[in-house]
């Protein structure tokens, strides 16, 4: 549970500020917010197991690092056209805020608290007792994108308001202002300003 | 989307929340050693056994940096025979190179501080929990620096604000940090030195006075722990390598 916490309270930490961006992109995505959240929550903690038991060391810098920003401006410019079925354009949504958190999870550098450093120190031996906590901790560091989600189901008038087309727009373009910035590794210098002009 | 499911979906929110904010005001002060609550010496000699290890984090004792022996019978008699401590070599250290300079000392390399045992920490000054290990840095680099300890801080910048020299030069006075700073702006050696060229602030490596790397800790806490290896390297000495 100390996990849990520890994710609420890094909702603050000036390291956080790369995720939250554009994980408020994702929940302006509209349709389906709840399963637009797990999948992010799910997306994230994947990738930051991975990273913590050195299964994935890609650094986040590099040809490789801007390629997934590239694809990422395709995806956002493919839920952007709108088209098909409404299946498909929630699969669509789906691969994007799974490619937008995976991306911006390698990107993060966090900054370690006692409860992360037991998960961070423990998984490089053993990672499979820290999957969970891992889970809590992404859990914590998300929950107000939990509770966004809840409350569009909650009030259905905020759901509607979520749901418009200029919301949605809004919420791709910062999609893809992310996977631009990342391609041209500017992302952290922006994500510099925010931080300064927000006097964390 | 029935007012139903809202219902539960605000049920469980309000549930995690709540949760969340209990285990805050009733876990957090019996599970964390912070900057606030541990910076003295008395607070840290208080939770501690005779044989220097600390009881109220016995969870976050990595079994391959720290071994000791039955520490946790600690109670069960009035004078345990103290079990040596046993501290894993990690290997020779790296060196600091392509710095973009010092700040704090005359030093210009880690080889300068060959034959002492050496904090080596990789931080940056803006993060929080970088902030809160420094407490127990000035607490022992006060009690062990005559003894042949020193601190090495590897500024690390996140944001390009935490890189421009004069505001590190603030920071280090408004943080109180007096010990030497080495100025890795690109970091390059805070990945070099990391595996797998990941990255976390804070990480703490302790080094002997061979070179060799035999403590390491991402992130805070463990501050008995790394105090009680400090205190054996300084007590015990490796045998000279050639």
């Amino acid at each position: 549970m100390g996990a849990l916490v520890e994710g609420i309270e890094s909702i603050t930490l000036v390291c956080s500020i790369v995720l939250f961006l554009p994980a408020l992109g994702a929940l302006l995505l509209g349709r389906r917010p709840g399963l637009l959240t797990a999948t992010w929550i799910m997306t994230g903690w994947l990738m930051a197991i991975a990273r913590f038991a050195l299964v994935w060391t890609e650094p986040a810098t590099g040809a490789r690092h801007s390629l997934t920003g590239l694809l990422l401006v395709g995806l956002a410019w493919a839920a952007w056209q709108d088209g098909s079925t409404y299946n498909v354009r929630v699969a669509i949504d789906i691969a994007l805020v799974a490619m937008t958190s995976a991306l911006v999870t390698w990107t993060w550098v966090p900054c370690v608290g006692s409860e992360l450093g037991n998960i961070i120190n423990g998984a490089r031996t053993d990672p499979w007792p820290q999957v969970l906590p891992t889970l809590l901790f992404m859990t914590g560091l998300f929950l107000p994108m939990i509770a966004i989600a809840a409350a569009t189901n909650a009030w259905p008038k905020l759901a509607d308001i979520i749901d418009r087309w200029y919301v949605r727009r809004a919420g791709i373009a910062l999609i893809a202002l992310v996977g631009a910035l990342v391609a041209v590794t500017l992302y952290d210098d922006v994500a510099a300003e925010l931080a300064r002009r927000s006097s964390l | 989307m029935g007012s139903t499911s809202a219902g539960r979906a605000a049920a469980a929110t309000i549930a995690l929340i709540a949760i969340g904010l209990l285990t805050w005001v009733f876990v957090k002060p019996a599970d964390n050693e912070t900057a606030a609550s541990a910076p003295s010496a008395a607070s840290a000699a208080d939770d501690r056994v005779p044989n220097g290890i600390d009881m109220s984090q016995d969870n976050n004792v990595r079994d391959d940096t720290i071994t000791n022996n039955e520490a946790a019978d600690s109670d069960a008699t009035p004078e345990p025979t103290p079990e040596p401590l046993e501290l894993e070599n990690f290997g020779a250290r790296m060196s600091l190179d392509n710095l973009d300079g010092w700040l704090n000392t005359d030093i210009t390399s880690l080889d300068d501080l060959n034959g002492q045992v050496v904090l080596v920490e990789m931080w940056t000054f803006a993060c929080r929990n970088c902030k809160a290990r420094i407490p127990y840095n000035q607490q022992w680099y006060e009690q062990y620096k005559d003894q042949g300890f020193e601190i090495v801080g590897v500024h690390a910048p996140e944001f390009s604000f935490e890189a421009e020299i004069p505001n590190i030069e603030q920071a280090l006075i408004d943080l109180g940090v007096t010990w030497p700073v080495a100025l890795d702006t690109n970091k390059r050696n805070f990945h070099d030195w990391q595996e797998g060229r990941t990255g976390y602030w804070p990480r703490s490596y302790l080094i002997d006075q061979n070179g060799d790397i035999r403590f390491d800790h991402v992130g805070e806490g463990k501050y008995s722990d790394l105090e009680a290896a400090i205190e054996h390297l300084l007590d015990n000495p490796p045998a000279p390598t050639s």
